[in-house]
């Protein structure tokens, strides 16, 4: 279980690793370098969505 | 994925969610501008309460129930219509996943940069009157009914109309409460027109505020 639980955290990692931080950004996202900005809901990515015109992906992990 | 520029470059294309069944990874504390807070040890870019959240409404909302590895899917922009999770895509596999959702958008899109750009301002000018500083919104918002993108720029022009609808309620109510209170009356035209310059509410609370000065000779 314990081992599941290392490799999740490693490949979301892999895929969306922070190398640190900067200043956090309207709405609510913030920008780690050398990764992938995420919207922190539904909501917020609908709103960012909806006004840009564009799909929103969805990146998922089921730890079960 | 996170070190390949272009699967970077094509995030900005779309809107990036990212959820997490899970609440028993941990979290760890980050500094984010000068304030420590908590965040999820996984995804340090939001807490483990938000990617639970969002991952809660995916699989409420139609998304596959697949399990052991990343997978990545479509949805549209009002957060329905899942596509079929790809697993795994890696970096070149989620750069053509971006480009084929994109393909199928009609009309023009709004890259992320410009977005956010605009949506700073608008938060901006949001705080701005949270905090009661109405000329400083205003000046906000004038700046981005000039924004390049129509769309974007019609959207502060909304807000603006809302702040002068705002300030025309200020002024009819001061010219109805005329007559038994004078002076609040005065008063709230020439907070209006102090205010709320360059607004039609504000020409408005000129011309009712000299009808007044007139009428008190």
């Amino acid at each position: 279980m314990k081992f599941r639980s290392v490799f999740l955290a490693t490949a979301v990692s892999a895929l969306l690793a922070p190398a640190g931080w900067t200043q956090e950004r309207g709405p609510k996202q913030v920008p780690l370098p050398n990764s992938i900005l995420l919207a922190r809901s539904w909501d917020e990515a609908k709103l960012e969505a909806q006004i840009r015109g564009v799909p929103i992906l969805f990146t998922t992990m089921m730890a079960t | 994925m996170h070190k390949s520029k272009t699967a970077i470059e094509a995030s900005l294309k779309v809107v990036n969610v990212v959820g997490i069944l899970d609440l028993k990874h941990g979290s760890t504390t980050v500094m984010v501008n000068g304030r420590k807070e908590k965040r999820c040890s996984i995804v340090p870019a939001m807490t483990c309460e938000e990617h639970f959240k969002i991952a809660d409404y995916a699989f409420l909302n139609g998304y596959d129930s697949v399990t052991g590895q990343v997978f990545v899917n479509v949805w549209n922009s009002l957060a329905k219509k899942p596509s079929k999770p790809v697993g795994n895509p890696g970096a070149e596999g989620y750069v053509q996943i971006v480009d084929e959702a994109i393909r199928k958008i009609d009309g023009t899109i709004i890259l992320k940069p410009d977005y956010d750009a605009w949506a700073i301002q608008m938060d901006a000018a949001r705080v701005a009157q949270e905090k009661k500083d109405v000329r400083k919104a205003i000046d906000i918002l004038s700046k981005q009914t000039k924004n390049e993108i129509a769309k974007l720029a019609g959207l502060a022009e909304e807000r603006l109309r809302a702040v002068n609808e705002e300030g025309s309620s200020l002024v009819a109510e001061a010219e109805k409460q005329a007559k038994e209170n004078l002076a609040w009356s005065k008063e709230t035209l020439k907070r209006v027109i102090r205010e709320y310059a360059p607004l039609d509410c504000s020409k408005t609370a000129t011309i009712i505020l000299k009808r007044l000065e007139e009428k008190g000779r």
